[in-house]
C-alpha cells in the first residue's frame, strides 16, 4: 500500500513526468537509440539464447520430478533472459545522462531550487526514465509462471520427505525472479550514479556499460561451472549446489546492488550541499 | 522598513581560499540592491549560499525568516534565482518550459495556461509562446528564464549578472523589466559588472572585493561618503564674477578652469568643493550673508564608478 502511495506521488512528480516525456524529449541518447531497434532486438535475442540456457542446462539428466520441475520453471529463463538483456542495455541510456546532461546544460541548479529535495529528483529521474521501457508486463508473466512451477518443485521435493531441499529450492527459485529485477536496477543505478559523479556524458554512458557488462560477463560466465559439476561428482549435494548455481549470481548483483544504492545516497548528500561532479572520467 | 535577507557571519572556505568572509548585511524589503565587484569577488558564492545552493562554512543567513541551511525548501518556495550561467531545455516549446517549472512548483493545471500568458508578456514573449526555445536568441532566453524564476510569484529575485552578454537593447529591456518588478514589490537582490545600469535602478549597494564586503549602504549615502571631489554648482542673479573671486580665496575650493567647466550659463559659477556637508553649509550662508543673490547652490551627484575606485583596490582572490 505504502509502495503503491509513493509510486503514485512519483507519477504525479512533473520531473518524472518530463523524463518520460511529457514536456519536450529529455533523453537524446535514447531516442537514437530507440532508432536502431532491430539491431537492438537482434542482439538481445541472441545474448538470451546464450545467457539463458545456462541455468536450465545446470539441470540436464536430472530425472526426478522436483528436478524436472526445477528444470521447467528455468525454461522461460531464456524470455527472461531476453528482457533483461533489453533492460540492461537500455537502462543506462535513460540515467547516465540524467544528471550530468542537467548540469552541463546550466539547469541542474533550477530543479534544485524546487521544492523537491536532491533524493526525490533523483529517484524522479530514475523511475520516469526506467517506465519508458516496455518490459515490467512481459517480465512480470513471464515471473508469474516461474513462481508456480517453482512453487510446485518445492511442494514434490516437501512430499519426498527433502524439506532442506524444498525450502532451498524455493529460495533458489526467489532469486532466480528478482534477478532480472536487480540486474536491471543494477544497470540503471549504475547509470545514475555516474551521472552524479563525471562531468561528461558519454563518460557516463562509456562508465556504466563497462561496469554492467563485466558483472554480467562474470556472474553469467564458467565463474559458476565448478559447482554444477560438483554437483554431478557429489549427488548429495545436488540440490544445494544447483541452488546456488541458480541464486549465487543473484546475491552477488544484490550485494552490488546495495553498495551502489550506499554511494549513491552519499553522491545524493553532496549534491545537495552544491559540491559539483568531478572530473573523473 | 524590515530586513527581508539577513546574513551574519557568513563565511565560505574551500580548502586554503575564504572565497567569502565574514559577511554582514542586511536587505530591506522591497529594495533593490546591487551586488558589484570584481570578477572572484565572492558575489555569486554569497548568491549560491542565499538561494541554498551551497552550504555556508560557517556563519548563518536567512530569507523572510526562514534559515538557509535549516529550512531550505521554504527558502526556495519565496525565493527567484537566475544564474549567470543557467541553461534552458532546448527541446521544449515556450510556454512548455514555464508550464514544466510552474507544475514543479506545484502550481495547479488550471491556473497554469492564464499564468504563463501573463508571464510571457510581462517579459514581452507573448509571440514567441508556441516557438522552441532553442529558436530564441540569448536576450530573449534570459528573458525566459527570468519569467521562470516568476512561475511561484517568489518575494525575493536573485540575480546573477542578469544583463551579461546582453546586446544594448536586450540590456535597456531588461533594465526596464527588473524596474517593473520593483513596481511589483518584489525585493531584488542583483549583482552586474555594469556599475551605470546598477547605479540607474539600485536603492542600495553593496561592493565585495577579495571575499569581504567592502562597503555597503544606500546608493546616496555611499556617493557622498567616498566622492573625493564635491562638485557643486551656484547661479547668481549678480555679476558671477565677484562670486569667482570670493571663492578663489578659499582654500577648500577648486574653481573649475575654462575647458573644464561643464557650464552652460554665464550666471553660473562651477567649483570642487573638498568639505563636509557642514563646511558646505556654512559656505552657503557666508555667501548669502556677504550680499550674493544666488538663485540655485546644487550639488553634482557623483558617479559610482568613483565610488568603486575609491573604495576597492583591486584585490583579487
Amino acid at each position: 500500500m505504502q509502495l503503491r502511495t509513493t509510486l503514485r506521488a512519483y507519477q504525479a512528480n512533473p520531473i518524472y513526468q518530463r523524463e518520460q516525456g511529457r514536456w519536450g524529449e529529455p533523453n537524446p541518447y535514447f531516442s537514437r537509440i530507440n532508432r536502431n531497434a532491430p539491431l537492438i532486438v537482434l542482439l538481445v535475442i541472441v545474448l538470451g539464447v546464450c545467457c539463458g540456457s545456462n541455468t536450465f542446462s545446470s539441470f540436464f539428466g536430472v530425472s526426478d520430478l522436483a528436478g524436472g520441475l526445477l528444470a521447467l520453471a528455468c525454461l522461460p529463463n531464456v524470455l527472461v533472459q531476453m528482457i533483461t538483456w533489453a533492460g540492461i542495455i537500455l537502462a543506462p541510456t535513460l540515467t547516465a545522462p540524467a544528471v550530468v546532461d542537467e548540469v552541463k546544460r546550466g539547469s541542474w541548479d533550477f530543479l534544485r531550487l524546487t521544492p523537491f529535495s536532491t533524493g526525490q529528483v533523483l529517484t524522479a529521474k530514475l523511475l520516469g526514465g526506467l517506465s519508458r521501457l516496455k518490459i515490467w508486463i512481459p517480465l512480470l508473466v513471464l515471473n508469474g509462471i516461474q513462481a508456480v512451477v517453482g512453487l510446485a518443485a518445492a511442494a514434490a521435493l516437501a512430499a519426498g520427505g527433502s524439506v532442506t531441499g524444498a525450502l532451498l529450492s524455493l529460495a533458489g527459485i526467489v532469486l532466480l525472479i528478482a534477478r532480472p529485477w536487480i540486474e536491471i536496477a543494477f544497470a540503471a543505478l549504475v547509470g545514475l550514479l555516474l551521472s552524479s559523479i563525471t562531468r561528461s556524458t558519454r563518460g557516463a554512458l562509456a562508465g556504466s556499460y563497462a561496469v554492467v557488462l563485466l558483472v554480467k560477463m562474470v556472474n553469467s560466465s564458467i565463474f559458476w561451472l565448478p559447482l554444477g559439476l560438483t554437483a554431478v561428482v557429489l549427488p548429495e549435494l545436488e540440490s544445494s549446489l544447483l541452488g546456488l548455481v541458480a541464486g549465487g549470481p543473484t546475491l552477488i548483483y544484490v550485494a552490488m546492488l546495495i553498495a551502489v544504492l550506499i554511494a549513491l545516497r552519499v553522491q545524493a548528500g553532496r549534491l545537495e550541499q552544491g559540491l559539483a561532479p568531478v572530473d573523473v572520467v | 522598513m524590515a530586513a527581508i535577507i539577513q546574513m551574519k557571519g557568513l563565511s565560505k572556505r574551500y580548502g586554503t581560499l575564504d572565497a567569502l568572509a565574514d559577511l554582514h548585511l542586511e536587505i530591506e524589503e522591497g529594495s533593490v540592491f546591487g551586488f558589484i565587484g570584481p570578477n572572484g569577488a565572492g558575489k555569486t558564492t554569497t548568491m549560491r549560499i542565499l538561494t541554498t545552493l551551497l552550504k555556508p562554512t560557517a556563519g548563518e543567513a536567512s530569507i523572510g525568516g526562514f534559515s538557509v541551511t535549516r529550512q531550505p525548501e521554504q527558502v526556495r518556495r519565496i525565493i527567484g534565482y537566475m544564474p549567470d550561467f543557467f541553461g534552458v531545455y532546448d527541446d521544449m516549446k515556450v510556454w512548455e518550459y514555464l508550464d514544466f517549472f510552474a507544475a514543479c512548483y506545484g502550481i495547479p493545471t488550471a491556473s497554469r495556461s492564464g499564468m504563463i500568458d501573463d508571464l510571457l508578456a510581462l517579459v514581452d514573449l507573448g509571440h514567441k509562446r508556441e516557438d522552441f526555445v532553442e529558436s530564441l536568441s540569448r536576450g530573449m532566453k534570459q528573458r525566459l528564464c527570468l519569467a521562470r524564476t516568476l512561475a511561484h510569484d517568489p518575494q525575493v529575485l536573485i540575480l546573477d549578472e542578469p544583463a551579461s552578454g546582453l546586446d544594448p537593447r536586450a540590456r535597456i529591456e531588461m533594465r526596464e523589466l527588473l524596474r517593473e518588478l520593483q513596481n511589483m514589490g518584489k525585493t531584488i537582490f542583483f549583482s552586474s559588472h555594469i556599475l551605470s545600469e546598477v547605479a540607474d535602478i539600485c536603492t542600495s549597494i553593496g561592493i565585495m572585493e577579495a571575499g569581504q564586503l567592502v562597503t555597503h549602504g544606500r546608493l546616496e549615502d555611499m556617493r557622498r561618503q567616498f566622492q573625493m571631489h564635491r562638485l557643486i554648482r551656484a547661479r547668481v542673479l549678480d555679476d558671477p564674477a565677484g562670486l569667482r573671486n570670493f571663492l578663489q580665496e578659499r582654500p577648500e575650493i577648486t574653481l573649475m578652469a575654462d575647458g573644464q567647466s561643464q557650464e552652460r550659463a554665464p550666471d553660473v559659477v562651477e567649483f570642487d568643493f573638498t568639505g563636509d556637508d557642514d563646511g558646505l553649509s556654512r559656505l552657503l550662508q557666508e555667501l548669502v550673508a556677504a550680499g550674493y543673490r544666488l538663485v540655485s547652490f546644487n550639488e553634482e551627484p557623483g558617479d559610482l564608478e568613483d565610488v568603486f575606485m575609491r573604495v576597492t583596490k583591486g584585490l583579487v582572490n
